[in-house]
Parts: structure tokens; sequence; C-alpha cells
């Protein structure tokens, strides 16, 4: 039943994905499914929660009809429009292992690399399926809401105000978004129980979009087998692995921002219909998680100016906007409610209490290059951003979103006294990071990309200049 | 490598030995892959080609490193865990907590007050007995672990500090430190 619980949110979000890029010839079937999971499930939480506002209760068949409705009538307009719905494959690897330009050596490195990342990403649901919910934020946090909504068919809005909205039950924070505890209902809603094993099984497949993503975007930069190793490079993370197996919402926010980033990147290479995926990846992050407020504002703030500067013509700069903006909306229900209860941002208990604490630079820094969780990669980013020379218009774009996103961090470390104490109790650092990173790596690729054109520009001459100088000396001689 | 543990999905440390190979290797793999590259590019390529060939070894090498560390986890919990159903694998990973859990479900059906003088233990309890939930005035008390508490059987008083509550009855024993008490109608 959990796989019915995954493969339900998937197609619906195939289908809609289809219907979207209609005119998009250059996403293939594997960049589509990948975008197809989160796309789908953050659609069902949102019309989760919105059923529960409306105090529909929250059944298997009330909360699965609108889902299959939606299936069917996506599915009538495909057929209707002619919508061609499979793309061909875009794994490339049989163009690789057939070619004859190739050498085998690369072949059989190719080959190890594709057995070790599908035996890491194998491991990660072996391993999901192993344990139960076991971290602290898990079961005292995400999973409390999704028990007790769960016991109650609904959100709990019309309960006494000591239970209203499953408030006070162990460390449950309220005003955290739904989409975790969403998530974790509806694969109990399929298995007829709360399962303390089952209901993590969504959060493995973000690690597995996440690397198709990652895989597929480096295949187009670079070429296959340095998009292998990047991808095992990425997998060897040891913290992205660590989140898949547990009920947290980082790396499902991770999943959404690298989404909403890649369409951003797609957008301004001139593929309109990805300014839409933009908008809805962005509402989804913020139906995932609160800190993605200050990753989407900076992602609008530059895709707007990108808009604005990019086109002459006046009506299609609105179009365009209006293209990324009226995604969001899908977000509205919930900040209405959050803020018309006064559920503010951030943890409950969290008190706004400034402080200043510059000193906390250095130590950010030695966990940075403390090479812990996130392999080579954070240490190798501003070498590389060095070295591949003045970044093109796409990168910066990308570029500024994360490091605002990163002044917001290291803002809160030194001047809230909350956040500076968790930062020295080493408790939010590396997970906060864990939610930008898979950018980072996308923007790792964008670099090396880069590199390699430069190389090989400096390949070239010498190439050419190497076989003329030795017709010489042999002449000479 | 540490074990999953729930703390350290905050951060999975590495040891200062393993952080100083790791540079090692890079300074090494870069200082040979860049003589190599100037033998055959200009300073500026080969350092970028030195670069580029570090990253991928390192960050191979690290996956190494970090797969291995991965797979003994794997190794471990299949040990653990492996073919076990969910409530015998929380009964392995939370011990007596998770099979008082058990018990006490069987016994209560409505809302408890729940004592105990430990931090972890009364909200990983709280968190398996819902959706019943932990109120300051309730018809059961679960008592957990708790220094201060104590029951009396003769006049089916239960007290713990300034708190006495009169006319409760134990209706599940399971230890002698973790009992649940119902309160009889007056």
């Amino acid at each position: 039943m959990t796989a019915i619980a995954l493969f339900l949110p998937t197609l619906l979000g195939f289908l809609a994905l289809a219907v979207v890029l209609r005119n998009e010839h250059d996403t293939g079937l594997v960049e589509r499914l990948c975008f197809s999971y989160p796309l789908g499930t953050g659609l069902l939480t949102i019309q989760m929660f919105v059923l529960g506002l409306l105090r529909v209760p929250l059944t298997l068949v009330n909360t699965s009809l609108p889902i299959v409705a939606e299936i069917v009538l996506l599915s009538v307009l495909i057929v209707i429009q002619k919508i061609t719905i499979m793309p061909k494959p875009s794994f490339g690897f049989r163009d690789e292992f057939l070619s004859t330009n190739i050498p085998r050596i690369k072949k059989v490195a190719l080959l190890l690399f594709i057995l070790w990342a599908g035996a890491k990403l194998f491991s990660v649901f072996v391993e999901t399926g192993l344990r139960p919910i076991f971290a602290w934020d898990a079961w005292a946090n995400w999973s409390v809401g999704a028990k007790l909504f769960y016991a109650a068919k609904s959100l709990l809005l019309d309960s006494p105000p000591q239970d209203f909205f499953a408030s006070g039950a162990v460390l449950r924070i309220t005003a955290y978004p739904l989409h975790n505890p969403m998530m974790q209902m509806w694969i109990s809603l399929w298995n007829g129980g709360f399962d303390e094993v089952l209901v993590k099984f969504w959060n493995p497949v973000y690690l597995l979009c996440l690397a198709g993503c990652l895989y597929i975007m480096a295949k187009k930069e670079l070429n296959a087998l340095a998009a292998m190793m990047m991808l095992v490079v990425f997998l060897g993370s040891q913290l992205m692995s660590y989140h898949a197996i547990e009920a947290y919402s980082d790396l499902a926010l991770s999943t959404y921002l690298l989404l909403a980033a890649i369409s951003f990147l797609y957008a301004m290479r001139g593929r309109e219909a990805f300014w839409i995926l933009t908008g809805v990846f962005s509402a989804e992050a913020l139906f995932t998680k609160d800190e993605a407020l200050f990753f989407i504002a900076p992602l609008c703030i530059s895709a707007v100016i990108y808009i604005w500067k990019d086109s002459i013509d006046r009506r299609r700069k609105q179009y365009e906007i209006i293209k990324l903006a009226a995604p969001l909306l899908l977000a509205a229900p919930w900040y209405f409610f959050k803020f018309s209860h006064a559920l503010g941002l951030g943890a409950n208990h969290i008190k706004l209490e400034f402080t200043f604490h510059p000193e906390i630079i250095l130590p950010a820094l030695q966990q940075l290059y403390s090479l812990e969780n996130f392999n080579v990669i954070i240490v190798f980013f501003p070498l590389l951003l060095l070295l591949g020379g003045k970044p093109s218009q796409e990168f910066l774009h990308i570029v500024l979103v994360v490091a605002s996103y990163v002044v917001f961090f290291v803002a809160l470390y030194m001047f809230t006294t909350f956040y500076y104490e968790h930062f020295s109790r080493g408790t939010v650092f590396f997970r906060n990071i864990l939610t930008y990173y898979p950018v980072i790596v996308l923007l790792t690729i964008l670099l090396l990309k880069r590199i390699f054109l430069a190389i090989k520009q400096a390949e070239t001459p010498i190439a050419v200049a190497v076989p003329k100088k030795k017709k010489k000396r042999h002449r000479a001689r | 490598m540490p074990s999953i543990n729930g703390i350290t999905i905050n951060d999975v440390q590495l040891s200062s030995s393993v952080v100083s190979f790791f540079y090692t290797l890079i300074a090494i793999i870069f200082v040979c892959s860049f003589v190599i590259s100037l033998k055959k590019y200009t300073f500026l390529s080969a350092l970028k080609k030195g670069v580029i060939i570090t990253f991928f070894s390192a960050g191979i090498v690290y996956s190494i490193h970090a797969d291995i560390g991965w797979s003994t986890w794997l190794i471990n919990d299949n040990r653990v865990f492996g073919g076990l159903g969910t409530d015998e694998k929380l009964s392995r990973m939370e011990a007596g907590l998770y099979d008082f859990t058990l018990a006490v479900r069987k016994v209560i059906d409505d809302d408890y007050v729940l004592f105990s003088s430990d931090i972890y233990l009364p909200l990983r309890m709280e968190y398996f007995l819902l959706p019943h939930r932990k109120r300051d005035q309730a018809k059961y008390i679960v008592v957990l672990v708790d220094k201060e508490a104590h029951y009396d059987q003769v006049t089916h008083t239960f007290t713990r500090g300034d708190v006495r509550i009169d006319q409760v009855v134990p209706v599940l024993v399971f230890a002698n430190d973790a009992y649940v008490l119902m309160r009889q109608p007056s």
C-alpha cells in the first residue's frame, strides 16, 4: 500500500508536468520522473491541508478522490490535445556503451560508478525499512502532528484551545508547515494505520529524485562519466543519506529548492514553461519548511530582475512574471492560516532575543572546512569559483540567491540568542547547509562546465601545433 | 564512524586523523596532477586541470570512506532489526520503554497524567501513547522512572512532592518504577 501511496502523487505530477511542458522537447523521461514525485507530493499535501481547512474529514476516500479526479482530468486533456506523454529515456548510457569513440577503460569506469550509485541508493531504501523513526525532531515534532491528525481524521481545528491544531502534544511545533505530517498521514491512510517504519518511505524517494536531477543536469553540462562521478561524490555526502532514512523535512526542502533553482535556470535559458515550475516548486518549498521563505524571496527577486533586464517587450515581461507568481498562490492558504492564527515563523518556543556574536564566523568556517557531512564539494567550491573565470549571468542569478540564504543563516547565528546557542551546540549548522547543498552541487556543475571548456580550448591549439613541430624536427635531422 | 543513535542526525563527525589524511591526499594529488599537467598546458590551464583531477579523485576516495561507514551502519542495523516487525524493532530500539508502552496501551482508554524524573523517557512515552494525551488531570496516572513518586497500597494514595492523589488503584504494575494507577470514582 505504501507503494500505491507514493505512486499516485508521482502519476499526478507526471501528468501535470506533461501538460505544463507540452511544447518542451528537451526534458527526457528520467528527468520528468524526477520532477514528478516532488511536484505531485507537494500538490497532494497542499490539497490535504485545504481539505482540512474546509473541515472535510481527512479519510482515505476524501483525500484520494481529488487526486484521482485530477489524474483523470489531466489524462483526458492529454488525449484531447494529443500531448506527448512519454518523452525518450534520457539516461544516455546506451549511447555511451555502444560508442566506438569512448575508450574501454572509461566504459568500465562508467559501469562501476553506475553500480556504485545504484547500490548506494538501494541501500538507503533498505536502511529506511530497517529502522523505525528514531531521531529527536522526527518523532517529537513532525510525527506527533501526523499521528494526531491521522487519529482525528482532521487538522483538529475545532478542538479545545489546548488541543487546537495538535498543539501541546510532546514537542509539536504548530508554526511549522505541514508537508511532512501530511505525507506521513497519507501513507498511514493507505496502510490503515500509523506504522513507525512505513511512514518514512516518502523521504528516500526525494533522495532518488535529487540524485536523478543532478545526474541529468551534470550529463547535459559535462559528460556521462563526469556526471556519474559527480553523482557518486554527491551520494558520498553522509548527511544526505542520513536524512533520507528519517522523517525529517530538510531533505524534502533541499529537493524543492534544487528543483526551483533548476527550473529557474531552464527558464533563463529560454524554456518559458519552466517559469511556472519555478513558481510551483517555490510554493511547495514554502509548504515544507519555514526557512524556505528566505531562499524563495531572493529567488523571486532575482527572477524578476532577470525578466526585466532580459526582455524588451513589456507585455512579455508581465506575462512571464505572472507565470512565475501565480503558482506561488498555492502556498497562500498556509500563510493565511498561519498568520491569522498568530502561529508566527519558526518554533513556538523561540523568543526573539537579540545578541551579537561575530566570533561565530571562525568556528563556522572551521566546520565548513572540516570535511564533515558534505564530501569535498563545499571545500572545493570557492576554488572552482575562482578558476571558473567571469561567471555567466545565469550562474550569478542563482549564486546570489544562495548567498542571500547563507547570509540569512549567518545572521540568525550571529544576532539571535536562540540560534547562537543552537549553533554552539552543533545542532543546526550542518542541517541548515543540507537545505541548500544540492543547489551548491548544481552551481558546482555549472562551474565545472566552464572549466572543462577552458581546458578543452587550451588543448586544441597545442594538439594542432605538436605534429607540425615534430615534422620540422624530423626534416632538420 | 559513529553509529546511528538519534544525535548524529545533525552531524556525522570525522576524526581529526581522517581529516588530516584527506587534506594530505588532496595536496598530494594536486601537486602531482599539476606538475604532470604543466608539461602539456599553460600555467593557468594546468592549475585548472590539477584542481579538477584533485576534486574528482579526492571526492571518490572520500565517498569510499563514507560508504564504508554507511555499509557498517547498514550491516549492523540488518543484524539488529532485520526480519523484525515494527513493534519488535521498537522494542529492541527502546528496550523496556516500548514494552511498557505496549502494556499501558492495553489498559488505558483515555488521557493520562505522566510522572517521571527523566527528560527523554516521558517525552518518548508520550509520543508512543498518542492519540491519548498527557494532561494535568486525567483518569489514569502513569509513573515512569520517578524517584519522588510513591504509591501507598494500604491507603490507595499516590504522592509525589506536593502532589497527593487519593483513591487510586493499580491497573498495571510493569516494574517497581513503571506502573499505571487509575482514579476510583468518589
